[in-house]
């Protein structure tokens, strides 16, 4: 279980990091949003053990981050934003090199380096050099790295930023074989709808401060408990029926407003739990020209930006 | 050595194709002076005593050139080592595996020492022709090759600490040399006071009648400008310049031979030594994460 409590930290006078304080439980997929700046890569940096907080803390399985870095470095494997490959080197150099600087000796290094590169799907790459590697497949690669040391946690930061649609599938397979390796991992985006495909739960930050914490069916209910509800009439029903029905509406305990579209459509601004939904449904089914009602799905992005507004 | 930093950035140099050029251009130099100073002079000629006296010579511009080389190239091998891992975006991987700090920074610098080594290596057999020809002994050249290690390491590890200092690496490059080359010339100034000494010294000798109390009179700068310290390798061992200062002044010329260089260049070279370990220990120190402050005047919670 990873336990961040108070993280603050300032650059500067700049506070990248406010008090953020969140829980991410073993086994778990957790995404980490926000708009760019939001403080993401700071959080990770922090965990990765490359940065230490102003203030705060932050532990894995009851380990300190800052107090006991070397101790977390075992167990944690992470993946910045942003990270070059050394050239003249091969592959699986590479792997060996890093499985090296972990301290593994030689006869464990050259399995567990053609395991990875298996795994990350770059076995015929093997005796390429590093540097000539696409975009996607150095990702990969450095995602290879990333677990070398097998470890519980891992920090994923941007993984899939620049990659093509068919190398983002491809990393979110690895992703999921990673979940079922039991793997706890925190992977940070700005993109939300592509987090929440794959995440158990979610994070939002804006401006170093927490917005949402919680699991995708939360974020959902959180968000769509206020979307307002489409009501579409009969196309051939008259005005006089369609008046009815608005006024019928009006009338439900619950309802703040009604807006009328084009071919019959109503959008209801309702604030009321699952049954008393259920009891207005039934209503219009019963006394009106009913086809169709029903909360538009959550529309990830607008959510997005709405919960990381600008100040 | 199980460092990996070592072997794998040994293997990158070894595949660069300027690693073969720059030991291919090292010898082909030295080669030439050593043709021209020692060997070249020899071929099937009699050899008289100022033949001998000539190949010395050859010897000491062999070390001469070298030294000059070597603090030529070395700030910029390893002004590079952590910067360019900065700007390459792959420090942050070696930090996060438990390498740690001290491994990292001996790796870099060892690996470039090693290449430094291997040139000095390649000046062994041009060396040793003054074995052949006379005029130094095998400690000689053994404890001038060792004093040729000893001041690339130390300009190696002036550009190391740059490194782990500056952001970028072009930055780190001038701020080495700029130390380097302040080091041998902030260093000359007590020269000044020394040759006043060597003067009393003179004075000295000339009322008591022998020289006395050598060590008291060892120029302080002597011990820690490597320049000097060349200066009293080539001085102990070939005893060059005496014949130019012979020229200068018969008092001075006279002082040379009982000057004790020996002493001075071990004393240079302990320095040399004690100055890398310092300057790694502190690029150790300035790869580890430091924790901010909090800045003044803002809220705390």
């Amino acid at each position: 279980m990873l336990v961040l409590d108070g993280l603050t930290r300032y650059y500067g006078s700049f506070l990248a990091l406010d008090h953020l304080s969140l829980t991410i439980h073993d086994g778990e997929l957790h995404g980490f949003v926000g708009p760019n700046g939001a403080g993401k890569t700071t959080t990770m940096r922090i965990l990765a053990t490359l940065l230490k907080p102003t203030e705060g803390t932050a532990t894995l399985d009851g380990v300190d981050v800052v107090g006991r870095p070397r101790e977390i470095r075992r167990l944690m494997g992470y993946m910045p934003d942003f990270f070059g490959v050394y050239d003249r080197l091969k592959t699986w150099e590479y792997l060996d090199f890093y499985a090296r600087c972990y301290g593994f000796g030689p006869r464990e290094r050259a399995h567990m380096t053609d395991s990875l590169l298996e795994l990350v799907n770059l076995t015929d790459k093997r005796d390429s050099y590093v540097d000539v590697l696409s975009r996607g497949m150095k990702q990969r690669l450095c995602l290879a790295r990333a677990l070398i040391h097998d470890p519980r946690l891992l920090i994923l930061d941007e993984p899939a930023s620049g990659m093509d649609p068919r190398a983002r599938a491809e990393m979110k397979g690895i992703l999921r074989t990673l979940k079922d390796m039991g793997k706890t991992v925190l992977i940070s985006s700005h993109i939300l709808p592509e987090l929440s495909e794959m995440c158990d739960s979610l994070t939002i930050i804006d401006h170093g401060r927490l917005v949402f914490s919680g699991s995708v069916e939360e974020l959902g209910r959180h968000m769509s408990g206020n979307a307002p509800i489409r009501v579409r009439l009969a196309g051939d029903a008259g005005a006089e029926a369609v008046e009815s029905a608005v006024s019928l509406i009006r009338q439900y305990p619950g309802v703040t407003g009604v807006g009328r579209e084009e071919g019959n459509v109503l959008t209801v601004n309702f604030e009321g739990n699952e049954e008393a939904t259920m009891g207005l449904l039934r209503q219009l089914a019963g006394e009106t020209p009913l086809v169709d009602f029903h909360r538009p799905p959550l529309n990830l992005e607008k959510v997005f930006m709405e919960v990381t507004q600008g100040e | 050595m199980n460092n990996p930093i070592f072997a794998f950035s040994a293997i990158r140099r070894m595949r660069s194709v300027r690693t073969p050029v720059m030991i291919t251009l090292y010898s082909l130099l030295l080669g030439a002076l050593a043709y021209f100073t020692v060997y070249g002079r020899f071929m099937g000629a009699t050899v008289t005593l100022g033949d001998m006296r000539l190949s010395v010579d050859g010897y000491a511009y062999m070390i001469m050139l070298q030294f000059g080389l070597l603090v030529l190239v070395a700030p910029a091998m390893t002004a590079g080592s952590i910067s360019g891992e900065r700007e390459r975006q792959t420090l942050d991987l070696l930090l996060v595996t438990n390498t740690g700090a001290v491994k990292l920074v001996l790796g870099k610098l060892l690996e470039s020492f090693s290449f430094l080594a291997l040139l000095v290596m390649c000046s062994l057999p041009m060396l040793s022709l003054v074995l052949i020809t006379g005029g130094a002994t095998i400690a000689q050249v053994l404890v001038s090759v060792a004093f040729l290690l000893l001041t690339a390491l130390a300009a190696l590890s002036v550009g190391l600490v740059c490194s782990s200092l500056f952001q970028r690496t072009v930055t780190a490059t001038v701020v080495s040399y700029l130390a380097v080359f302040a080091l041998g010339i902030v260093t000359l100034i007590p020269l000044w006071y020394d040759v006043r000494r060597i003067g009393d010294l003179y004075d000295a000798m000339n009322i008591v009648g022998q020289p006395l109390h050598m060590i008291e009179y060892t120029p302080i700068s002597f011990t820690i400008n490597p320049g000097l310290g060349l200066f009293s390798l080539l001085a102990a061992h070939t005893q060059l310049f005496s014949s130019t200062l012979w020229q200068f002044s018969y008092s001075l010329a006279n002082t040379y031979t009982y000057l004790p260089f020996d002493h001075f260049l071990y004393c240079n070279m302990a320095f040399l030594a004690a100055a890398s370990a310092l300057l790694i220990a502190l690029a150790a120190v300035n790869l580890r994460a430091r924790k901010p402050r909090v800045p003044k005047g803002s809220k705390r919670a």
